[in-house]
């Protein structure tokens, strides 16, 4: 099973870039970007809830839950 | 008053120093040790009186002869290269340290092999002792050579310290894994 981000999705549909996310929530760009290519073993809550109140999103639009079958 | 995050700057910066310090302690003392094993070794008075030391008990009527002495300097050997292992590793702790490498996997790494070279070395020393004194009796009349074995607290607190230098050397090294999971949550 694969969790996948979408993070990448919804930058493009709040037109923001990555450096901007990564100001306002106060995490590295290096981090975003490891973040938008799921390259990370987990994201903390805190980080989650900034990154869905600067998106005005929901964690179900980040995150994907995609089964091997599938 | 200080914030953690200076406080914590300062014990890093005097961990830093005092690494760096012990570091040159280590290796005066490596090459003081390489200097006594070897002139013992060479000078063959120094090297009698020194077996006349160790084994003062075993009674050696015939005397320190060539034979005995190579034989007694090839078992010498072991536990002297063991001990240098751990003052390399030991050294190679300090110059981690002193080069601010502290939270990783390689000084956990030298700090097993300290505790693993205190823990062979004090084995190999009770093992050099018991085989010492055959060496050095093994031409005694019938009824005098001897096979001696000897124990003492001062070895015992070796085997424990090194056994506790692996240990934590273990945790360390858990610590660090935990620790580089960690960093891999944004």
């Amino acid at each position: 099973m694969v969790i996948i981000v979408n993070l990448d999705v919804m930058l493009a549909r709040r037109k923001m870039r990555s450096r901007e996310l990564s100001e306002k929530v106060g995490i590295t760009e290096q981090n975003i970007s490891l973040l938008k290519s799921g390259k990370v073993k987990g994201i903390r809550f805190e980080t989650l809830e900034k990154i869905c109140e600067v998106l005005d999103c929901q964690p179900g639009d980040l995150l994907e839950f995609r089964s091997d079958s599938s | 008053m200080k914030t953690n995050l200076a406080s914590a700057s300062d014990a890093f910066t005097r961990v830093k120093s005092l690494s760096r310090w012990l570091k040159h302690l280590t290796t005066a003392g490596m090459i003081t040790f390489i200097g006594f094993s070897l002139s013992v070794v060479i000078v063959p008075d120094w090297f009698d009186t020194m077996v006349r030391l160790a084994f003062q008990d075993i009674p050696a009527p015939t005397g320190i002869t060539p034979v005995k002495r190579f034989g007694l300097i090839l078992l010498f050997a072991a536990p002297l290269g063991v001990a240098l292992l751990g003052l390399w590793n030991i050294r190679a702790l300090f110059h981690c340290y002193a080069g601010g490498e502290v939270f990783s996997e390689k000084p956990a790494r030298h700090i097993r092999w300290a505790g693993l070279a205190m823990i062979v070395n004090a084995v190999l020393t009770m093992v050099t002792y018991s085989l010492g004194s055959l060496v050095l009796t093994y031409d005694n009349p019938a009824g005098q050579k001897q096979f001696a074995v000897a124990l003492s607290s001062d070895l015992f607190f070796v085997f424990l310290t090194g056994g506790l230098l692996m240990v934590i050397g273990q945790v360390l090294r858990e610590a660090f894994r935990i620790s580089a999971e960690n960093r891999q949550f944004v």
